[in-house]
Order: structure tokens, then sequence, then C-alpha cells
């Protein structure tokens, strides 16, 4: 056990020593990392978000993150607070239901293209629907298709399935234990809301991306 | 049993067998994810950032599935067609 220990502080020394050795930049960088590796963290929500939301932008593989920000950013934001006033009494959350989920995964749907096509032509982004081969056509067609609705049922129910285990919570034990669920909706509500925003990046990412890299 | 019995207490056990089942692969593959993402952040803590990006949009994907046995067994319980086909046709 204590030679265990003292490996193990071993390694960190000599891991901290292999940073110094490159200078402050690994230094700086190793936290900032694993800050980012958290991605909610409490400096990204109180400080500007368009930096955060940029950097992660660039971060899926978009060059021009700029181009991306106002939309993947609009529907981050829209989605994260309609969670996080989940705390204000008597409030029922927008994305618990299903035309506005549907609303924002149309909005996905229709913003793939046009980012293909502004970004490639529209020939380069028509050929894509055609690879590997031409017998794939309609299956890349179902599954733009199906992955719209995925979107949208994914944040609908994760959000509906908060409330109503909220509401079936109330009436079984109305004293303690639905302030403990309502936590963890909220925090069920923000990863959501980040995974929404990351799949639609990363579905314009891979629309946008020229294939001869 | 009459038809309004029948088609409630089917709804009501194939309800529960949806989430039954349908969380049971879900857990499964979202467990292996996780375990080895946990595998590759201890040999790469430098690659956290990537991998802890990809693990979740990856667990969104895979508890999606769950989600939608959940969506399907709410429809069972509270927006059933057959239910209310057979409620309005008993109210006539």
């Amino acid at each position: 056990m204590a030679s265990c220990f003292l490996d193990s502080e071993f390694d960190y020394r000599h891991h901290l020593g292999v940073n110094t050795g490159h200078g402050n930049r690994i230094l700086g960088d190793h936290p900032a990392s694993f800050d980012r590796a958290g991605h909610l963290t409490l400096s990204e929500l109180t400080g500007d978000p368009r930096v955060g939301i940029r950097d992660q932008i660039r971060d899926i593989g978009l060059e021009h993150p700029e181009k991306y920000l106002d939309f993947v950013g609009t529907l981050f934001l829209f989605t994260l607070l309609a969670a996080l006033c989940g705390i204000l009494p008597g409030y029922e959350p927008p994305t618990g239901s299903l035309s506005t989920t549907a609303a924002l995964a149309i909005c996905v749907f229709w913003a793939v293209p046009i980012y293909g096509i502004k970004e490639r032509g529209i020939i380069p982004y028509l050929k894509r629907y055609a690879e590997p081969k031409v017998f794939m056509l309609p299956l890349n067609i179902v599954s733009d298709l199906s992955r719209t609705l995925a979107l949208a049922i994914r944040l609908f129910g994760n959000v509906m399935s908060g409330s109503v285990i909220a509401a079936i919570l109330l009436s079984v034990a109305p004293l303690f234990f639905p302030v403990l669920m309502k936590s963890l909706d909220l925090l069920i509500g923000a990863v959501q809301a980040y995974i929404f925003a990351v799949l639609a990046t990363v579905y314009i990412a891979a629309a946008t991306k020229s294939s001869e890299v | 049993m009459d038809n309004i019995g029948l088609i409630a207490l089917v709804s009501l056990v194939t309800a529960g067998f949806t989430m039954c089942i349908g969380s049971i692969a879900p857990a499964i593959g979202e467990g292996r994810a996780i375990s080895s993402a946990l595998a590759s952040l201890a040999q790469q803590p430098d690659a956290s950032s990537t991998i802890t990006r990809t693990l979740f949009v990856g667990l969104a994907m895979i508890e999606s599935l769950g989600i939608y046995c959940f969506v399907i067994s709410m429809i069972l319980i509270f927006a059933n067609p057959f239910w209310n086909f057979v409620v309005s046709r008993a109210g006539h």
C-alpha cells in the first residue's frame, strides 16, 4: 500500500517534471483541459458563453466557429434555460412538449443542408448522399430523417420523464424526496441541452466537411 | 373479461415489459461505454476533453433507446389510442 502510494507520487512528480521541462505550456494547459472536460463548470456558465461555445464548436471540428455560433449557441442557450428554469415554482419546461422539440429538430434538419450547400456547393453536397456507393442513397436519406426524429424524441423524453417522475413522487413521498429528483432533473436538463447542441454541431460538421481531406 | 378490462390489462402489462426489457440493453451498453471510457481516460488523461465529449454523445445515443421505450410506455398508459377508441364507442 505504502509502496503503491510512493509509486504514484513518484509518477506524479515525474509527470510534473516533464511538464516543467516543456515550459509552462502544459502546466497552463493541463488544468484547463480538465476544466473543459467537465463542460458545465461554473466558470463556463458565468463567463461569456460565446467563448465557451465557440471553443466547443472548434473542438468538434469546424474551422470557423463564428459562422455556426449563432445557430448552435441559440439552440444550446434555449434548451439550457428551458431546463434550468425548472427551479421556478409552477414552471412547465417548454422542451417537455413534443411540439417544441420537434420544431428545434426540424431547425437542425434544415440547417444541415443549408450550411453544407453554403460551404461546399450544391453538387458536392448532394453527392455526399451517394457515398460510398449509389445504392446507399435511400439509407442515407432515411438516416437523415431518423436522426431528426431521434433528436426530437430524445430531448422530449428526457425532460418529460423528469416532470412525470416529479408528479408521481409528489403523490408517493411529498416531503423531501422530490427535491432530490428535481435537482437531478436540472443536471439531466443541462446535459441534454449540451448533447442537443453537440449533436447539431456534429451533423453540421459532417455535412460541411470536404471529403478530400 | 370485457373489452375495456382486456385493453387496460394488456396496455399496463405491455408498458411494464417495455420498460423492463427496454432498459436492460441500454444499461449494458452504457456500462460498457463508461468502463472503456474510464480505461482510456486513465491511459491518456491529456485526451480527456475529446474522450468525455465523445462519451457524452455516445451515451446520449444509447440512452435514447431507453427513452424511446419510456415514451412508448407513457403512450400506452396515458394516451392509449385503443383505450380512447373503446371508451368513445362505449359512450354511444
